[in-house]
């Protein structure tokens, strides 16, 4: 059975068709990508698979399980979390509270003890800023710490959503490394992003997005060199 | 080009009468102050008794304010039933008291006496504002900011309206606690033991809700939604039962408040909630909405402002009756901040926080 499928989505933003019939399919420990410009419906994707928009039509499943009948809040306790587009941190909060809130979902207090080591290792840079409010770290350490939060609900697929947004690329490269390893750790991933070209070089397979519909589909070496997508999206001519 | 003159030669007039204002107000209380200490109208034990009272008043006003900054924090939106919720309390509270006074609970038990009308105050005053939500607000969520906020003004008639039209228009005599009669001296000074019970009430009930909003699993969604709903719904935080949360909690606080009131005034009837509502909605602001010390803060400032504003500015200036005037200086401070610092008092650390 596939992790997740998404079956003919369509969701709209107001009189805007914003998802025109989506299909993706992901396996259980891969990386899948899904790249195109802005407005293309790449955002839409994934708040619609959490359940912060709702489709108008269409089938989206988690191991098999029908993920429209939940509401929004109930996911995570399905195994899916999702890093937000811009980070989300809660700005007057402080790290530890923001991982905290990750682990919102679960009671085992030990566990989460072990979770919140664990995303410490992970980020090195949280653990220095436990106390600092999240809205005075910088935009990289924002990312990691909304990735670390993600991971505090011990998810089975992650979804990001353009972590490489706003960021140097040395942190790029720190945040696309911890992906990889959280991935080796188990966790499928699901990755939206504008830098076409990093999330090809760590993705199994990728999805193209143009205007809400899915217009190519393929492994992540073949895409990187298709050149259509090479002029489109990785700026090579 | 020449109506961004003649828009700048209105900025310049709007901003000089602005300040003119601002230096009026700042001149008349310094005149004024000036005046009254010099004319020596009243003793050092009168001006203790006006700011013990300001306290104390200023503490009621603080519980109430809570409510409002809470809901606001979580829903930007002012709930202008909260008054009346607060008036539910003190009827619910009422009832009780004077019940437990007849069957003569109260003088055997003065502290329970005093605690279960409180308790009793809380929980009718949670579970109006439960309903008030769900039936007058929830439905509205996502609408215009305006439309949550005319059904506001709606529920807080709906609420007066019923309340005289079920217990009619009279005042009721609030049951007084016999024990509670007379004063303390602590300090040398003489405080009316009714005071004493509305601070150390008050700053009880202050202490817990802050203990809940900073440390507890609730209080952390409470503060996590109201920085992004759609975030706390990732989380696994349900949005809608955090902020029926915030409502039951600040109605409990205002229910309590309730009580305490009517424990200082003797008095109850359905339009109870209107002024202190509004009073403690100043007080909202002047702390900073939405910031939880900053109404702590803001109920104790107006209170003491009332209280001692009178007799200090107000009467130096040779005003009359200054006593009369107390409402105006709570309404003059909410126009003042909101046209000189909207942020309130601690609203700029929470903009810096936020940057």
């Amino acid at each position: 059975m596939s992790m997740l499928t998404v079956n003919n989505v369509h969701t709209y933003y107001g009189s805007i068709h914003a998802l025109r019939g989506i299909n993706l399919t992901i396996e259980q420990g891969e990386i899948v990508t899904l790249i195109g410009g802005n407005g293309a419906g790449k955002t839409t994707t994934l708040r619609t698979i959490s359940g912060l928009l709702k489709p108008a039509q269409g089938e989206i499943t988690l191991e098999g399980d029908d993920l429209l009948r939940y509401k929004p809040h109930e996911i995570v306790y399905k195994g899916l979390s999702m890093v937000p587009e811009g980070r989300g941190v809660f700005a007057r909060m402080s790290v530890l509270e923001n991982l905290e809130m990750g682990a919102f979902s679960r009671n085992n207090k030990q566990e989460i003890a072990r979770n919140l080591d664990h995303v410490m290792t992970l980020f090195p840079r949280l653990k220095e800023r436990r106390t600092q409010l999240a809205g005075t770290l910088s935009g990289g350490e924002q990312q990691m710490l909304a990735t670390g939060r993600a991971l505090m609900a011990e998810p089975r697929i992650l979804l990001l959503d353009e972590p490489s947004m706003g960021l140097a690329p040395v942190l790029v490269e720190l945040i696309f490394d911890t992906i990889v390893q959280i991935n080796k750790e188990g966790v499928t991933i699901l990755l939206v992003e504008q830098n076409a070209l990093m999330a090809l070089s760590i993705a199994h397979r990728g999805y193209v997005l143009q205007t809400g519909e899915i217009v190519l589909s393929d492994k992540a070496e073949k895409l990187k060199s298709d050149p259509e997508v090479q002029k489109a999206y990785l700026g090579i001519e | 080009m020449r109506t961004s003159i003649s828009e700048r030669a209105l900025d310049a007039i709007v901003s000089g009468v602005l300040w003119g204002f601002r230096i009026l107000i700042v001149l008349a209380i310094i005149i004024g102050t000036v005046l009254a200490i010099r004319a020596g109208t009243y003793t050092r034990a009168q001006w203790i008794d006006f700011v013990i009272f300001g306290v104390a008043q200023g503490s009621i006003y603080a519980l109430i304010a809570l409510g409002y900054t809470m809901v606001y924090g979580i829903l930007r939106m002012i709930n202008f039933a909260h008054g009346d919720i607060f008036m539910t309390g003190a009827f619910g509270a009422y009832f009780t008291a004077t019940w437990l006074t007849k069957i003569g609970f109260t003088d055997r038990y003065p502290v329970l006496g005093l605690m279960i009308p409180i308790l009793v105050a809380m929980i009718i005053a949670t579970l109006i504002a439960m309903l008030v939500e769900r039936i007058a607000y929830r439905p509205l969520r996502g609408a215009p900011r305006l439309v949550p906020l005319i059904s506001a003004i709606g529920a807080s008639f709906f609420l007066e309206y019923s309340f005289r039209g079920i217990f009619g228009p009279g005042k009721y005599a609030y049951p007084p606690i016999n024990a509670l009669e007379g004063e303390w001296v602590v300090l040398g000074i003489g405080i009316l033991k009714v005071h004493v019970v509305v601070m150390v009430a008050a700053g009880i009930m202050m202490a817990l809700l802050y203990t809940l909003v900073m440390y507890t699993k609730v209080g952390k969604a409470m503060r996590a939604v109201s920085e992004n709903q759609d975030t706390a719904a990732l989380m696994g935080i349900d949005v809608n039962k955090t902020i029926v949360s915030t409502f039951a909690i600040g109605a409990a606080m205002a229910g309590a408040a309730g009580v305490l009131f009517s424990l200082v005034y003797r008095q109850i009837d359905w339009f109870m909630g209107f002024t202190p509502g509004i009073k403690a909605f100043t007080a909202a602001v002047l702390g900073g909405i939405g910031n939880i010390p900053g109404a702590m803060v803001g109920g104790l400032v107006l209170g003491v402002f009332e209280s001692v504003g009178p007799s200090l500015f107000l009467e130096g200036l040779g005003i009359i009756r200054p006593y009369q005037l107390k409402d105006v200086i709570a309404y003059t401070m909410l126009v003042m901040i909101l046209l000189f610092r909207p942020s309130g008092i601690l609203g700029e650390r929470l903009t810096k926080q936020k940057a």
